[in-house]
């Protein structure tokens, strides 16, 4: 800890601390109807290649800059005249033939930052190409909607940046049972057991054992609701599936949460790209496939919304490896029961004006979607979550 | 820094025992009192990341944000129970994140072997020696330095308290350890 900030820590935290508390109880009596709508939101880890994803095939640019990579005409399942998915795709081309599917090109920001890294915090917290910020977008989205922990679920074992709040934070699990075993612990048991006064303090004590509080109780919540559900389908045998198998479970079985966060890895493709691709791709889409069976048989898929991204596309141009590199701008998925502009929202990639680096420019602001999203979807202020206007979109 | 360290405020009760550890804070203050050696390195680097602090990898260049931001309902499980799992070689039961760069298989690898130890050797032998004098009340003292809750603080004084190995994991595990 720096000089300066135990100075700060000690003479001002507990005036201080008490104002947002104030803050928050206010704003959350603004909104007391959390509504039933769910919101999933899957990352794409390692930066989807959005363009062998969505392939403009009958763009002569693509295929001269990719010769090794560029999916062939023959070989893709093709949508519009221009535009076609990876044959991977077919279970979400057929979603896509029901209206559940809404893509959105060229999505991305302003200066985008090719650091994993930075991207993805770029991403989660909403931010501008040069703002930190500390809070993910959906940590803000329950700090002034959700009342408890569980408001935000992550399907891993540990928290992501996104879900993360000032004043409240998500919770991870992909396994319930452990989750609550975890809280069990003799120790943790015993102490909380033995807590007669609520602790409203806001000093960090305090705050250490509302939050003891509030895993034990979320944790018990998220086990015994979730085991009055078990599925029926059969989700393909990985992690991925696993993870959405998990959330079709919560959501199913009536759990409060609103929203989830499920991130897939193994999208960064220097190297040997177009048999992973296949192989993630393929992966991907049979588990949503399954996902959206799951909840259509719960019942719940009219009041879920899924969102795809990854923290940034790839070049145009393949590399020397036979893959490619760190880009731009990409696609994201939207995928629901009752959208707005179903089918390809907006213009395709646009291959002839790329910026410095030889990447996609964005059109669409990533935090549009968001604004759009929260706005829309789960109807609550998008400009106190994401500190800053935006645009919205008629996707929903 | 003289003025700082010689005025009466700065050891005033109320900014003693306030600020919530780093988890580096945390791990070196439990290696202070009982020394472990980690028999595989990448265990502690696994710790770091499922505490989430790295040392020498802050996430931007103004650094970890600290105090609160270190807890969320899963770290603080962790956290309470990181002298049990270094110590009393309790399982633990958490996954960290696979790597940007991984492919499909590595990301997800480290969730395939659940319930895991961490290696360590203990030099218990170190602690004992240190504290043959330390009654248990000063031991408390010593490890504890936030004002303890008094409902944990009456838990605690209904524990028998027969060994100091032991009582030296209970404080550990206690919430007021989390503060320094």
């Amino acid at each position: 800890m720096k000089r300066r900030d135990f100075i700060k820590h000690g003479t001002l935290a507990s005036s201080l601390c008490l104002v947002p508390s104030f803050v928050k109880a206010f704003e959350s009596v603004t909104n007391m109807a959390m509504g039933h709508k769910k919101l999933v939101i899957i990352q794409l880890a390692g930066g989807n290649d959005g363009l062998n994803t969505i392939i403009p095939y009958t763009n002569d640019i693509y295929y001269k800059n990719r010769p090794q990579i560029a999916i062939p005409k023959q070989q893709l399942i093709k949508v519009t005249d221009d535009l076609g998915f990876h044959n991977k795709l077919l279970p979400l081309k057929k979603i896509y033939d029901k209206g559940f599917l809404a893509v959105i090109n060229n999505v991305g920001y302003p200066n985008p930052n090719r650091s994993h890294f930075r991207s993805t915090d770029i991403w989660q917290t909403a931010s501008d190409h040069n703002e930190y910020l500390s809070t993910g977008w959906l940590g803000r989205y329950l700090d002034l909607y959700a009342k408890h922990s569980y408001g935000g679920v992550e399907i891993d074992d540990s928290l992501s940046f996104i879900l993360k709040g000032e004043k409240l934070n998500g919770i991870a699990t992909k396994n319930p049972a452990i989750l609550y075993n975890n809280t069990r612990t003799p120790y943790f048991e015993k102490i909380l057991a033995s807590q007669t006064d609520t602790h409203l303090s806001e000093h960090n004590l305090g705050y250490l054992y509302k939050t003891m509080i509030a895993a034990k109780s979320s944790a018990k919540y998220i086990y015994e609701t979730s085991k009055t559900y078990n599925t029926h389908q059969e989700y393909p045998n990985n992690p991925f599936g696993n993870q959405l198998k998990t959330t079709a479970e919560f959501i199913n079985s009536g759990l409060e949460s609103k929203v989830y966060y499920i991130s897939m890895g193994g999208f960064d493709t220097h190297a040997g790209q177009l048999n992973k691709q296949s192989r993630l791709l393929d992966v991907f889409s049979s588990g949503i496939e399954v996902f959206i069976k799951d909840l259509e048989q719960g019942n719940t898929f009219k009041d879920t919304l899924i969102l795809t991204f990854s923290e940034f596309g790839r070049r145009l141009k393949q590399n020397a490896a036979i893959g490619t590199d760190h880009g731009a701008a990409n696609n994201v998925f939207v995928i629901g029961k009752h959208l707005n502009k179903p089918g390809f929202y907006n213009e395709d990639p646009d291959l002839l004006h790329l910026d410095t680096n030889g990447d996609l420019q964005y059109s669409v602001d990533f935090r549009s979607v968001y604004a759009t999203i929260l706005d829309r979807w789960l109807e609550v202020n998008d400009r106190s979550i994401l500190n800053k206007s935006f645009s919205r979109l008629e996707f929903i | 820094m003289e003025y700082l360290f010689t005025r009466d405020w700065f050891y005033e009760e109320k900014h003693i025992g306030s600020k919530i550890k780093s988890p580096v804070e945390l791990l070196v203050g439990i290696q202070r009192v009982v020394p472990v050696t980690y028999l595989q390195n990448r265990q502690l680097i696994y710790l770091q990341k499922l505490m989430g602090q790295v040392l020498l990898y802050p996430p931007n260049v103004a650094g970890w944000k600290g105090n609160k931001s270190w807890i969320d309902p899963n770290t603080l499980m962790l956290r309470l129970k990181l002298a049990s799992i270094l110590l009393n070689d309790a399982i633990i039961d958490m996954d960290i994140k696979g790597e940007f760069e991984d492919d499909f298989e590595a990301f997800y690898k480290e969730k395939s072997n659940r319930k895991r130890f961490i290696k360590t050797t203990k030099s218990w032998d170190v602690f004992d020696s240190k504290c043959e004098e330390v009654s248990f009340e000063a031991l408390k003292e010593l490890l504890i330095i936030a004002q303890v809750d008094k409902d944990t603080e009456h838990f605690m004084s209904g524990l028998e308290i027969t060994d100091k190995r032991d009582y030296c994991i209970q404080l550990m595990s206690i919430p007021e350890y989390q503060l320094c």
